[in-house]
């Protein structure tokens, strides 16, 4: 991830300039629409390609934009995007739904796993989105994070509950935990 | 001494292999559940056709280019639903070649006192031995650094420092979990993300605690 993070060079990165220069030929407005992308940009398409070409740190790392300077050349991408709103966490805190009313529920949480203090919070299910009200069933994963947002001038403090889409568990991983627990139990002398 | 302030933070899955770019679409998402009705038409999709898809739904700007996938998110609530989203991929998509995995976290920090900026610059690259001798003002652009992974679960970890290029002075520090496995299988993927996903996360912030410690 480059210090341009808006949005990524895509095009650049896997040298498919070519292909986007002759997609301008063929129907720039049809195929780049939003991207209004020409001629010059695939220039300049092939320069960054080139550019990373010369220092990725890793694959799976965006391409080093080595000097920022140049990182600053690819603010051709950010032409089309308008000014995304810029956060700061101030808080996370992750947890689990222990009883689920009517209209709202009670979730534990914890700030680390390693937390011995736990939080109990009653919420009211107008606080979480209609669509994932379903999701809310004890037992189900949640994260609350509180965050400042600044968006142009303004400032808000953001207050957000994820209802966490994790995968079931299989078998073998229910297994795997029941067997960790019965060890962990086994292991503390309990008087 | 002031204590540098985080200004912006952020996170990328990256999945390299081989990938069809025109199933990436919010309709595809909601299709699994991954998102809601409602957050189908306040997605932004850019472009979805055979060899390239970018689409923004809830915050995180999903990209996919044939052999590169991934999510990015500027916004620190969206970090554990991007992991989901990332999970169910995997799982719906399980016979997809695939060869690599990143986990990439950036800070940009405001450094509110100049001397102690160049300070950074000047002890994590010295430039009194080589550097002053041959010119005037030489200054830290970028700095990187690679830990070796062991080609099992633990991933190669790279850094990069960098003056901040929007907060000035200030600094952007930039670090990616690199995991390679032998066995390629999605299951291995799931594995690795699930497994590194609190220390990827928290490992730019990490660095840059043990940068602002280290060099009052």
């Amino acid at each position: 991830m480059n210090q341009q993070v808006t949005t990524l060079p895509i095009a650049g990165v896997l040298g498919i300039e070519n292909w986007i220069e002759n997609q301008a030929k063929i129907d720039t407005h049809r195929v780049f629409e939003a991207w209004a992308v020409s001629a010059e940009w695939a220039a300049r398409l092939r320069k960054i390609n080139s550019d990373y070409s010369r220092r990725a740190v890793s694959p799976t790392s965006l391409p080093d934009p080595a000097e920022a300077a140049e990182s600053q050349s690819e603010r051709f991408i950010r032409i089309v995007k308008t000014r995304q709103p810029r956060f700061v966490l101030l808080k996370k805190l992750e947890g689990i739904v222990v009883l689920r009313g009517d209209d709202f529920f009670v979730a534990h949480f914890v700030e680390n796993y390693s937390d011995v203090k736990i939080l109990e919070a009653e919420i009211a299910l107008s606080d979480i989105p209609e669509s994932e009200r379903p999701l809310v069933v004890e037992g189900a994963f949640l994260v609350w994070t509180m965050s400042y947002r600044w968006e142009g001038g303004e400032l808000r403090r953001d207050s957000a509950i994820y209802i966490r889409r994790l995968p079931a568990w299989n078998a073998q991983e229910a297994e795997k935990a029941i067997h960790a627990a019965q060890s962990l139990r086994t292991s503390i002398d309990w008087e | 001494m002031s204590t540098p302030t985080l200004e912006e933070e952020g996170l990328e899955l990256v999945l390299l292999g081989s990938f069809n770019p025109r199933i990436f679409h919010p309709a595809w998402f909601l299709r699994y559940e991954l998102i809601a009705e409602a957050d189908l038409g306040a997605s932004d999709v850019q472009i979805v056709n055979n060899n390239i898809s970018q689409v923004t739904i809830r915050g995180v700007q999903i990209v996919c280019v044939n052999e590169r996938f991934s999510f990015a998110t500027m916004d620190p609530s969206r970090f554990e639903m991007m992991h989901d989203w990332m999970l169910k991929v995997l799982a719906l998509l399980p016979h997809t070649p695939l060869t690599a995995a990143g986990i990439n976290s950036y800070v940009h920090y405001r450094i509110h006192d100049k001397d102690r900026w160049h300070r950074i610059g000047d002890t994590l690259a010295p430039k009194t031995k080589v550097w002053d001798d041959l010119f005037t003002e030489p200054g830290m652009q970028s700095l990187t650094i690679k830990a070796p992974g062991d080609g099992h679960m633990r991933p190669e970890v790279n850094v990069v420092v960098e003056p901040s290029v929007k907060y000035s002075p200030g600094i952007f520090l930039r670090t990616n979990y690199h995991f390679q496995p032998e066995k390629a299988e999605t299951t291995e993927f799931a594995r690795f993300i699930t497994t590194a996903w609190k220390s990827a996360t928290a490992e730019a912030k990490r660095v840059a605690a043990s940068i602002f410690e280290k060099i009052p």
